[in-house]
């Protein structure tokens, strides 16, 4: 019996994924992306920190796709080696935000009062710092890295998350169906992640999307300053920096790792879309 | 003993202008088994006084008064214990059938929730419980409307599934505020008919909140009129329809549409509106839209009291066998 009825579900449910452009191509883009980046425990195309002074500044070719930085090294192998950190950056500044962010959020919009008064006037404190000054003043306590750097941008997302958790968790607090959970005995805490989570999940996918692709943004801009990923460990955001340089020399060495950025933070986009259309049951027949 | 009984309720909300009082003394009670009506225009404190009972006021609103449901003050206990209560020994059902289910979990899901919560019945106990009460509701096809979507069903069939939720625990009380009143003419008597059938089989007291008194007449034992916050009269049912004994009441069924033979078609609407709860004046609030006032209404407001075995009303001069009394 439940077979059945799942079995008449799915055929509607996967109709409206292959039909979301935007969550196939974003879903195929950021599959790549994190492919490429598994893959590149395994294997590169060459060694990526191994120099080679006789190939420097080598234009993209068939032996070097991308071509090869100043010291020599294969510009896709550092690509694909540097999107481990990048990824991990992401995925763990997004995880520190929006765990801890929509608990928080949602707490508030729960409790209201002084706890509300209370979360939303330490989010404005965080707000008061930006994830630059932030992972300076993190960097200077615990030294520079990829940790400090993925700690200070998540801290960084705690406050974002919290305030749209927040602003749309009270709408759907006021809603019938909240209250008919009520009359139905259910606990506020009940409530809360039972009715009012998953009617705001699509709006923390969207912002979980916008935030991995700032964080990888954030982690380029810390890197750039020194203070995310340290040499020789390859970034994007250190790439970048690190061949602004010879812009005029060898192009191609911005034109990729910006490329890279700009591709990763479209594709993460475009899942995000796409996701929320998928989890909101209401489009699954209409698509 | 009465299965809820409704003592000199009051709420009044918090403004920064101080109280203003929204609902005034109302009392009633409600027997095992019985139909109480509450009839009265928008904004006239039946909801209130429904959410009052649950305890489920918005914010910044609080009564006084007494509600004893089988003896136990509801005003008085703590939320744990009312959480048991709810959705367990006392029901309620929404007049928007649109909006009080949660659109993002399946109609199975939740018409399981209140028997997994209440009665601790495990995932598969409760599914099969579920379906027994979707077929019970006469939901069409329930097996495949289990995993459907709210807005995969019609209004007529979601309001099914909000009865079910309602009834899933066997309440000994249901509060339905308006539970037709979304739906077109055929689907409210189906929906009438199933409340009626529910309550029969369980001894069930119904507390139906309305403003169709055609729906009244058809469903209830008896009726308390509201106006303004307050009851201004309550009536065996028949009673009521035949003789209102209120100006008020008997304005409501002046300005119900007949089809009768002989009636000439011609609907008597009560002229001027309620005063708003803040301006609310002296003496009796339907003074000013009531064609037999006396100089006495301008001065004091009418308390309730009987006027005939089993009927009050909350009026100086009412109608009582047609004509205007004495009091």
């Amino acid at each position: 019996m439940t077979a059945a009825s799942t079995s008449t579900a799915s055929p509607a449910r996967k109709i409206g994924w292959l039909r979301s452009p935007s969550l196939v191509a974003g879903g195929i883009i950021s599959a790549t992306i994190t492919s490429a980046a598994l893959l590149s425990f395994l294997w590169t195309p060459y060694p990526p920190l191994a120099m080679n002074m006789a190939q420097r500044f080598q234009p993209p070719s068939l032996q070097h796709v991308f071509g090869t930085d100043q010291f020599g090294r294969d510009v896709l192998s550092l690509l694909m080696t540097g999107a481990q950190s990048s990824l991990a950056v992401g995925v763990v500044a997004v995880a520190i935000g929006l765990v801890i962010g929509s608990a928080l959020g949602l707490i508030a919009s729960a409790r209201g009062g002084w706890i509300d008064e209370i979360i939303m006037r330490m989010c404005d404190f965080l707000f008061a710092f930006p994830a630059v000054l932030c992972a300076v003043m993190l960097a200077a306590a615990l030294g520079a890295g990829m940790g400090n750097a993925m700690v200070a941008i998540g801290v960084y997302n705690i406050p974002i998350f919290a305030r749209i958790v927040r602003g749309a968790a009270a709408g759907v607090w006021v809603r019938e169906f909240v209250l008919a959970a009520r009359t139905s005995g259910k606990s506020s805490t009940h409530i809360a992640i039972e009715h009012v989570l998953p009617n705001i999940l699509d709006i923390i996918v969207v912002q979980a999307t916008i935030s991995f692709a700032t964080a990888i943004l954030a982690e380029a801009a810390l890197s750039y300053l020194g203070l995310g990923t340290q040499p020789p460990t390859p970034s994007w955001g250190r790439m970048l920096h690190e061949s602004q340089v010879f812009l005029s020399r060898a192009p191609y060495l911005s034109i990729f790792p910006g490329l890279t950025i700009v591709t990763m933070v479209l594709g993460i986009n475009l899942l995000g879309d796409g996701l929320r259309d998928l989890l909101d049951p209401r489009y699954a027949r209409e698509r | 003993m009465a299965l809820l009984q409704v003592q000199d309720i009051s709420i009044s909300i918090d403004r920064p202008e101080g109280k203003v009082g929204l609902v005034r003394d109302v009392s009633f009670d409600i027997q095992p088994g019985e139909i109480v009506g509450m009839l009265g225009e928008s904004g006239c404190g039946k909801s209130l006084t429904a959410l009052a009972i649950l305890g489920l006021l918005p914010e910044g609103m609080t009564a006084t008064g007494e509600i004893l449901f089988k003896g136990a003050n509801l005003l008085t206990l703590d939320e744990p214990s009312l959480c048991r209560l709810r959705g367990n020994r006392i029901g309620l059902i929404f007049q928007e059938p649109m909006t009080t289910l949660n659109p993002m979990m399946t109609i199975g899901d939740q018409v399981m929730e209140p028997l997994r919560l209440h009665r601790g019945l495990g995932r598969h106990d409760a599914r099969a419980e579920a379906l027994r009460l979707l077929e019970r509701i006469r939901l069409p096809s329930p097996r495949q409307k289990f995993d459907s979507y709210p807005h995969q069903l019609s209004g007529g069939q979601r309001q099914r599934v909000v009865i079910a939720m309602a009834i899933a625990c066997k309440p000994e009380l249901l509060i339905a505020d308006e539970p037709t009143t979304a739906l077109d003419t055929t689907m409210q008597m189906q929906i009438l008919d199933l409340l009626l059938d529910l309550t029969d089989e369980t001894d069930t007291g119904l507390l139906l909140i309305t403003h169709d008194l055609g729906v009244m007449a058809e469903m209830t034992d008896r009726i308390l009129v509201m106006y303004g916050g307050s009851i201004v009269e309550t009536s065996p049912t028949a009673d009521l329809i035949a003789s209102p004994a209120h100006p008020y009441s008997r304005g409501l069924l002046r300005a119900i549409p007949q089809r009768a033979p002989g009636s000439d078609g011609w609907l008597e609407p009560i002229p001027g509106t309620v005063p708003a709860p803040a301006a609310r004046p002296q003496g009796c609030l339907f003074r000013a839209r009531c064609p037999i006032a006396i100089a006495e209404c301008a001065a004091h407001r009418p308390e309730l009291r009987d006027i005939l075995p089993g009927r009050s009303a909350a009026c100086w001069v009412p109608i009582i066998h047609g004509r205007t009394g004495d009091a």
